[in-house]
């Protein structure tokens, strides 16, 4: 071999370590590189990002609580949704923390109020003049409706389907009512279905559920061929196939109380706080968007005597 | 023999390629793995948010419930819990948590009453906006937690916490994670496997080419024959051809400039040789002017005429013999190669130079080897070497110097003709110049500068080789080495 030939030979030994080795570099870059992306991509470690509002608790004030009840017309949840909002809003603009006490009837809320365990509570039209009898309550405020007016209604609802055109046709029909006390269980079958000149006894069947999107869903499902319910429950539930058959003529909307033990301060505090609610201003629009749709026209001052036109009508079944 | 880095051309266009190849794949792959993560937890991440919005509700409702105080209800929030692990899959835990932190309902009975203080679930406690997160536990090893605010409005009875076995979810990722590894070596290892044999392909016409190009006579006139397909290996190969065919060419003409200016540097040789030429054929013209003399003075002196006939005749001979000495140095004639005996030419060359050297009374010393080979050669050109070189002596030594030319055989192989003189010698500046055309010391009557440079161009045309060794002060000594073709080297002894 001559000294080229071994050059070459030395050349080619020194180029394959040198070749070996960059493999080697290459192949650890690449096996470390491969590492990092696994150790990355099998880590999925999500950390906690809270939002920028924090729950402050009940008590970081010191304020008294007042207890408001309401009547079990809704399912609590439903409750909860609509007037907890009202809670909030008179919490902040009086200097009185409210908090909801919910019932399991109409009466309960009566009884608490007239025991003094509620000061405010959200009654219906009809026991409220029940209660006004027994001097439990005192009356404060009444919803407007859309109308600007402080009136509303109970209906008689079908299904869309339903072959029922007129409070005449309902004779022989099963027929579901909410609460016993509530104006809607009383309206249709102690005034209405006798000026039509059909006896109670000529329905089917007659019952009476724990709320009033009970009596919707009753109907919808078909249990019962019509029912009776206030006329914010109607609407809310129209485009999902039920259909209005007949109006009551305009009452009182639901009063809102104080009983007797609840402090002057207070009921004038929830009284002033809530006319205070203009809907013509943006901000208290935007406020009132997430109360109970009964609630979202704003309120009118109210009177016992504005409950009249109720007792009349009560009265006039009676007579008969 | 350049750079050890100089690797192939088919290694370097797999490392180029297979390295751009590699690294797109993995950024691809890395892409693809990292966007399908991302869908991937944030799909789980919806999903339990979803399940845990979905549960509040109920565990509200329960809340709202348990408002009514009637014993049959008590147990919900742990019915609810029970019902929860039961029918949605993949639950680690649940826990309902209430605004002071204590755990008041939890899968795990054994938690019951627990008030947690660590930091996280603090601020989960505070919060009132779904979340979700994703962590490693000692106890359930990957957990993604939802958390869900229990609140109505103002109305917050705590927090919903649900924690799902993300295990799975990492198992789906490292085998995506592994499946892409293998899919990027895979799709790599293809490549480069396609790249090794298109690249074989090439080179292996390129070697073809290479070996065809080796095989190639440069001198031929016949073209290469080209391959039958076309494409850059064919234009390649056409246009070698081409730059052959240029090179044939240029070579020729080469060879016709060199046999010029061989024959300009011959004939400069002859005008130095003139003046010795002159007198070797002065001498007998005389002797013959002198004979013609006496005879016309004597014409019918019968015995003296037919003696100088016979002086005329012998001094028309010598004439006759430099002419044909001269002429046998001058002849132009095509390059032959001939069986040459190198101590003849020598001869011829020192008696074409007699007149020269014996001007300058210089000792010439002939040492030639009566065993030397015959060379095969061209011997006009061989004689013009051995003028120069004896010239060169001539010119370098004063009056009285000394010349030796020597001729010995050296080894089997080749004969040397080695020229040595006493002269001024050549100094160490001028040793790497002496075989530049035109490099002269002498003055412009006395030399070209072209004796050495073609000497030279002769002797390696040949095969040979001329060494020089100079002493200045001491002399010079030439060694013209021609190697012996075995035809000849053993036909004369």
């Amino acid at each position: 071999m001559g000294i080229a030939g071994m050059e070459r030979t030395l050349l080619s030994i020194l180029m394959q370590k040198k070749t070996v080795a960059f493999l080697a570099v290459l192949m650890f870059i690449l096996a470390g590189l491969t590492a990092f992306i696994y150790v990355r991509v099998t880590d999925m470690t999500v950390v906690f990002r809270p939002s920028n509002q924090f729950w402050t608790g009940d008590s970081a004030d010191r304020k008294q609580v007042i207890s408001v009840g309401v009547v079990s017309r809704y399912p609590p949840s439903v409750i909860y949704q609509g007037y907890q909002p009202i809670m909030d809003y008179l919490t902040r603009s009086t200097p009185y923390r409210f908090t909801l006490r919910l019932s399991s009837s109409y009466q309960q809320t009566v009884d608490l109020l007239a025991n003094g365990t509620l000061s405010v509570a959200f009654l219906g039209t009809y026991i409220y003049v029940q209660a006004q009898q027994k001097q439990a309550v005192e009356c404060l405020l009444k919803p407007l409706n859309e109308n600007g007016e402080p009136y509303s209604h109970a209906v008689v609802i079908v299904r869309d389907d339903s072959p029922i055109r007129s409070i005449g046709d309902l004779r022989h029909k099963r027929v579901a009512f909410p609460s016993k006390d509530s104006f809607s269980g009383n309206w249709l079958p102690r005034y209405e279905l006798q000026r039509h000149h059909i006896a109670f006894s000529d329905l089917d069947s007659v019952c009476y559920l724990p709320h009033h999107q009970s009596v919707v869903y009753q109907v919808l499902k078909g249990t019962f061929d019509a029912g009776v319910v206030k006329e914010r429950v109607a609407r809310e539930f129209l485009p999902r196939g039920i259909r209005i058959l007949y109006t009551s003529e305009a009452i009182p909307g639901s009063p809102i109380v104080a009983s007797r033990s609840c402090p002057r301060e207070v009921s004038l505090a929830v009284r002033s706080a809530l006319l205070r609610i203009d809907t013509r201003r943006p901000e208290d629009r935007a406020l009132i968007e997430t109360w109970d749709p009964e609630f979202q026209f704003g309120f009118a001052a109210a009177t016992d005597r504005d409950y009249d036109a109720v007792r009349a009508i009560l009265r006039a079944v009676e007579k008969k | 023999m350049g750079n050890p880095w100089r690797i192939d051309l088919r290694t370097r266009l797999m490392m180029v390629v297979g390295g751009i190849t590699a690294l797109l794949m993995m950024v691809i792959s890395v892409g693809i793995l990292f966007v399908w993560r991302t869908l991937l937890i944030e799909d789980q991440r919806n999903n339990a948010a979803a399940v845990a919005s979905a549960a509040s509700i109920t565990i509200i409702d329960a809340f709202l419930r348990l408002n009514d105080e009637t014993p049959e209800v008590e147990d919900l929030l742990e019915r609810h819990i029970d019902n929860f692990m039961r029918t949605l899959d993949g639950v680690s835990f649940i826990a309902v948590v209430d605004i002071n932190s204590r755990i008041i309902a939890h899968s795990d009975i054994a938690k019951y009453n627990q008030i947690l203080k660590d930091s996280l679930s603090l601020v989960i406690s505070g919060s009132v906006r779904p979340a979700t997160m994703m962590y490693q536990s000692p106890e359930h090893g990957w957990t993604l937690e939802a958390v869900h605010p229990l609140q109505i409005a103002g109305k917050r009875w705590g927090v919903l916490r649900i924690g799902f076995d993300a295990n799975p979810l990492r198992g789906q990722i490292r085998l995506m994670f592994f499946l892409l590894v293998g899919f990027t070596a895979i799709i790599t290892a293809v490549t480069l496997g396609i790249l090794y044999i298109m690249i074989g392909r090439i080179t292996q016409s390129l070697r073809s080419l290479v070996t065809l190009m080796d095989e190639t006579n440069l001198g031929s006139a016949t073209s290469i024959p080209l391959p039958p397909q076309e494409g850059e290996v064919g234009i390649l190969l056409r246009h070698f051809d081409m730059l052959r065919q240029r090179l044939a060419q240029s070579k020729t003409e080469l060879i016709s400039v060199q046999q010029q200016i061989y024959q300009a540097e011959k004939l400069a040789s002859i005008g130095r040789l003139a003046s010795g030429v002159a007198h070797e054929i002065n001498n007998p013209l005389n002797g013959i002017k002198s004979a013609l003399y006496a005879i016309q003075k004597e014409p019918d002196n019968r015995e003296q005429t037919q003696s100088y006939f016979r002086l005329i005749d012998e001094g028309v001979n010598y004439i006759q013999v430099v002419v044909q000495k001269l002429l046998g140095f001058a002849r132009q004639q095509p390059a032959s190669m001939d069986a040459v005996l190198v101590n003849d030419l020598i001869h011829n060359v020192i008696w074409l130079l007699d007149y020269k050297l014996k001007q300058k009374s210089i000792d010439v010393r002939l040492e030639l080897d009566p065993s030397l080979p015959v060379v095969r050669a061209d011997a006009p050109l061989i004689s013009e070497v051995i003028m120069n070189l004896v010239l060169n002596g001539c010119d370098a030594v004063d009056n009285g110097g000394m010349i030796e030319v020597r001729t010995e055989a050296k080894s089997d192989d080749a004969v040397m003709i080695i020229v040595r003189d006493n002269g001024v010698g050549i100094p160490e500046e001028n040793m790497k110049k002496i075989f530049d055309p035109f490099f002269t010391t002498k003055g412009p009557k006395e030399g070209t500068g072209l004796g050495l440079s073609v000497s030279l161009g002769i002797v390696e045309t040949h095969g040979g080789t001329i060494r020089v060794h100079s002493t200045p002060g001491a002399g010079t000594e030439f060694t013209v080495t021609f190697p012996l073709t075995k035809h000849y080297e053993h036909t004369t002894g």
